[in-house]
């Protein structure tokens, strides 16, 4: 068990570029495909992940790693994620300094970057689906939850609000209005 | 090769030297962490005053060259930030210092926001409020994939490109395909529009200096073809 959330979280540690982000899919992916937690839970872990600061891949990675084998289970996810980027880091400081500088490097990341960017919007349509598919829930819920996250995207874009005072308005309106 | 990755960076100091050291590079990168919401490029500007400004442990060109090096490796930018500036200083204990300093405290956040989160979790209240932060979640995530749109797709292959990646994600292709295909595509683009004759662009800035030297060759009044996809949405 921790060896394989070890070596998963390796996995996805090592193709995450653009900050994590790109990345919920692909955790998402494998966390239903081990069964470690189900579409609701995996919404959960990205909620909590999004609360705390630093990336939100490393966070879900944490908190998928404490609900499947407790304390020890988050410490070797949290080790997995990094040991990608610590060891391409080494290399690259040894052996090739102006790496980023190289031709073929941003051809590369020519073609990743929208990539990742369509990566990044499926996660966010993943979420909004999985928020709403509960299928208890009264048809306003979803509506009131769409246009919550519009209203969060507008306020982060125009408005510049922190993140930490937009998930806390978040969750008093939802209290306000959910329970 | 190997005594090259093993040896520091730098020339050893006396024992109680490196550990202040060490303990120094650990405080330094935790205090970076705790005050960096979301990741990512938020963060460079508290690394650049840490570490430049305050300690003066490198030279601004030297960080930035980290930096670049950094962004381009896979990981958050901030750990990999750290792991550069610990390795550079003090070789593997450094990078361990390091990276634990900057890791720690979002560790710990997480872990007690996991431990609060499971006790807590069937109360109809926090229910309630997880409904809520849930669409605020969202939102943060759509706003890094507008600002990824934004300096990703420039041009028309990139657009196209990105359409793609998202209907293949839509029919269920794996994610890690997708990026070892934007990998591969980047390279081939490149190669056929030179093959065309074309000069091709790697990103947004490389772009508009190609259409300004373009614009600028061309006769006055008449202005440049724009391919700017979502340009100054």
């Amino acid at each position: 068990m921790l060896s394989s959330i070890f070596w998963t979280f390796a996995k996805i540690g090592l193709l995450s570029f653009g900050g994590g982000f790109s990345m919920l899919p692909l955790i998402r992916h494998e966390t239903l495909a081990h069964g470690w937690l189900n579409e609701s839970g995996f919404a959960e872990a990205v909620s909590v992940a999004g609360m705390a600061p630093g990336p939100i891949a490393l966070n879900s990675a944490i908190f998928i790693g404490y609900r499947t084998a407790g304390l020890v289970g988050s410490v070797f996810a949290a080790l997995g994620m990094l040991l990608p980027s610590v060891v391409v880091i080494v290399l690259l400081t040894a052996f090739l300094r102006r790496v980023h500088e190289h031709r073929i490097v941003r051809a590369i990341f020519y073609g990743l970057r929208p990539a990742v960017a369509a990566l990044i919007v499926y996660a966010a349509y993943r979420l909004i689906v999985s928020g709403s598919a509960d299928a208890a829930a009264p048809l306003w819920h979803t509506i009131v939850i769409v246009a919550m996250a519009l209203a969060a995207f507008v306020a982060l874009i125009r408005y510049r609000l922190h993140p930490l005072s937009i998930i806390v308005l978040s969750g008093l309106l939802g209290i306000a209005l959910f329970s | 090769m190997a005594m090259k990755l093993l040896a520091n960076a730098t020339p050893r100091q006396a024992l109680p030297g490196r550990v202040v050291r060490l303990a120094e590079l650990f405080v330094a990168f935790g205090r970076i962490s705790p005050m960096t919401f979301g990741g990512g490029y938020a963060m460079l500007p508290a690394i650049e005053r840490e570490i430049v400004g305050k300690r003066n442990w490198m030279s601004q060109e030297e960080l930035e060259e980290g930096l670049a090096v950094a962004a381009t490796a896979p990981g958050g930018i901030g750990v990999n930030a750290a792991a550069f500036v610990g390795y550079r200083l003090e070789g593997w204990p450094g990078l361990a210092a390091a990276v634990t300093g900057i890791s720690l405290p979002t560790f710990l956040i997480v872990l007690a926001l996991g431990i609060g989160f499971v006790m807590v979790h069937n109360e109809p209240k926090v229910v309630s409020a997880f409904a809520g932060i849930h669409a605020a979640i969202v939102a943060l995530v759509a706003y890094a994939g507008w600002n990824m749109m934004r300096s990703a797709l420039f041009d028309s292959a990139t657009a196209l490109l990105f359409v793609l990646s998202g209907a293949l994600l839509l029919c269920g292709v794996h994610p890690a395909l997708i990026i070892v295909l934007g990998m591969a595509a980047g390279p081939a683009i490149v190669k056929a529009k030179q093959m065309f004759g074309k000069k091709a662009a790697c990103d947004r800035r490389e772009a508009e200096r190609l259409r300004r030297a373009a614009a600028a060759s061309l006769r006055p009044g008449v202005q440049a073809a724009d391919y700017f996809f979502g340009d100054g949405i």
